[in-house]
């Protein structure tokens, strides 16, 4: 399977490009990036072509495209590689506005290839561990959600409104949400938001919590930050706690990892030793492609996350609930 | 001066006690007219008033009460005291949840916005969301915007679970992390219930006068708590 990499404007990209070169059946053709360094850099780290045209590389031969390029430029890339007739993985959030999203899973329809999203904790072991545990019936009936995704800030043009579309609880509650609504298969309806700007002196928010009612009647808190700084032991957090009637269970992402003390600026790290979701992603995406199934993350997913994302910082606006 | 403690005796820390409060089960048991007795809440009632000075528990606290010791219970723990003192600068988010026996529901959130507001500030704006009542466990979030960047989720799940408290705060370049459930220095639990334990020492010191102005703020949190008023 002949995969390239559209952007590496996203970290996560270095993460994808490790995890297609531990796969057999994956082969990295290609990087295009219109940051010539960067790209070039890229290139030489993964000993793959690199390209400086979008065109060209996408008449390269290739069965599919990841693309990390910066939020705003997800679409424009998701609309070139669909015509291209590439199969995509795109990284979230799916775009910076509900009509680029719904335009980019219209394409994509249009030119039947695959759009996958790119949320890597549904693959973390105990998040998926939790989803059986909560198929099973082991929980009883699920009546709460409670979920942190908080993590350092990024810098770059993470915190740029015009690039990124929006700041910490744009990045950090998509994640979660999408985990809710996968342990639950129900629709968000409300959205109540707190968004603002103190952890660092920037223009982007990077503090939110979010209060959210599912379909259901289910409710759940959800604290989206780039609270953390280099001192704190780990990068951050991804955890999810469910209330359930039979029994309450809580699922953290990075919670395996043991303490280790050094002398310096950092005295105490939680070094992590747990499964590694990113390529647990890159391997469904790969698998999806193969076997030429409806990918196990969809664009709408991409959607509805980015909806419940989006009606926080409404809700903040106005002081008052968004109603989805 | 007799001192009459009224609380749950699960919850006070005999150890590390420097009075050693004798237990009755009423009135008829105060013989002795100095020191400190402890009196389960179960057996409170009004005429404990005139028998010394009284201390009640915030969630049992009435307006026939006005005038006694009203203490907090959130406010005894000791992790809690020590966290407010660390929390200087109170911009950030708080993410405070509590594992709460059924029994004690009553008051409980609104004792507890009480103490928080000493820390974070008068509430701009309070949002509340339950599950349904008739559902098991019964799970509540509070939403707290206290305004100029401090905002909080109080959650409470009532059951006959044990009982579990953990406080996360996000402030700037500096972050607190309690969870009762870790912090128990028995291995194996259950031995003890620390750290969720108080003293009456620290009952006696930290309690607050049941004036006019302290019950009417507990009325107005309840209000607030029992519709999210603006």
């Amino acid at each position: 399977m002949k995969i390239g990499i559209m952007s590496f404007a996203h970290m996560h990209a270095f993460s994808y490009a490790d995890s297609l070169i531990k796969l057999p059946n994956a082969e990295l053709v290609g990087i295009f990036d219109d940051d010539t360094n960067r790209g070039k850099k890229a290139a030489e780290q993964y000993h793959t072509k690199y390209f400086d045209d979008q065109d060209t590389f996408l008449a390269t031969e290739m069965d599919a495209v990841i693309i990390c390029s910066e939020n705003n430029r997800h679409k424009e890339m998701v609309l070139n590689a669909a015509q291209a007739k590439k199969h995509i993985l795109c990284e979230k959030p799916i775009a910076t506005t509900i009509e680029d999203a719904e335009e980019m899973i219209q394409v994509c329809n249009e030119y039947k290839v695959i759009l996958q999203i790119a949320f890597p904790v549904r693959f973390s072991s105990p998040i998926a561990q939790l989803k059986k545990m909560i198929d099973n019936g082991d929980l009883g009936e699920i009546v709460a959600f409670r979920t942190t995704n908080r993590g350092q800030n990024p810098g770059d043009w993470f915190i740029d409104k015009e690039q990124s579309g929006g700041g910490a609880v744009l990045d950090h509650t998509v994640h979660m949400v999408d985990i809710m609504r996968w342990y639950l298969g129900k629709e968000i309806t409300e959205v109540h938001g707190i968004v603002d700007s103190y952890f660092h002196d920037i223009d982007i928010d990077d503090a939110g919590i979010l209060t959210l009612e599912f379909e259901n009647g289910v409710i759940a808190t959800h604290d989206a930050s780039w609270s953390k700084f280099s001192a704190y032991p780990m990068w951050g957090d991804a955890t999810i706690e469910v209330i359930g009637t039979k029994q309450t269970v809580k699922a953290d992402a990075f919670k395996e990892h043991f303490r280790m003390y050094a002398s310096g600026a950092k005295s105490l790290s939680h070094v992590f030793y747990g499964n590694d979701m990113d390529f647990g992603l890159i391997q469904d995406f790969i698998a999806c492609v193969e076997e030429g199934r409806t990918p196990s993350i969809t664009g709408y997913d991409g959607l509805k996350a980015l909806e419940a994302a989006l009606a926080a910082y409404e809700s903040s606006k106005k002081k008052s609930p968004v109603y989805l | 001066m007799r001192n009459i403690v009224v609380a749950d005796l699960n919850q006070i820390d005999f150890q590390t006690s420097f009075q050693r409060p004798k237990i009755i089960d009423s009135v008829n048991d105060l013989t002795e007219k100095e020191g400190t007795f402890l009196i389960n809440k179960s057996n409170m009632n009004e005429g404990l008033k005139k028998e010394g000075n009284l201390f009640i528990p915030s969630t049992l606290l009435e307006q026939t009460y006005e005038g006694v010791q009203v203490y907090f219970e959130l406010e005894q723990y000791p992790f809690f005291q020590k966290a407010k003192e660390m929390i200087t600068d109170p911009k950030g988010v708080l993410r405070f949840r509590r594992k709460v026996r059924n029994e004690k529901s009553n008051g409980l959130p609104a004792s507890d916005l009480f103490v928080l507001t000493s820390i974070l500030g008068e509430p701009e704006d309070v949002q509340l969301k339950g599950t349904k009542q008739e559902v098991k466990p019964y799970h509540l979030i509070i939403t707290v915007n206290f305004g100029s960047g401090t905002m909080a989720h109080l959650e409470y799940t009532f059951s006959d679970e044990d009982e579990r408290i953990e406080f996360d705060w996000s402030g700037i370049q500096n972050i607190i992390e309690f969870d009762s459930k870790e912090m128990n220095p028995i291995d194996p639990k259950g031995y003890r219930r620390l750290p969720l334990l108080y003293s009456t020492d620290s009952i006696l010191s930290a309690a607050h006068k049941a004036d006019q102005n302290l019950i009417k703020r507990l009325i107005k949190y309840c209000g607030l708590l029992n519709g999210g008023v603006k």
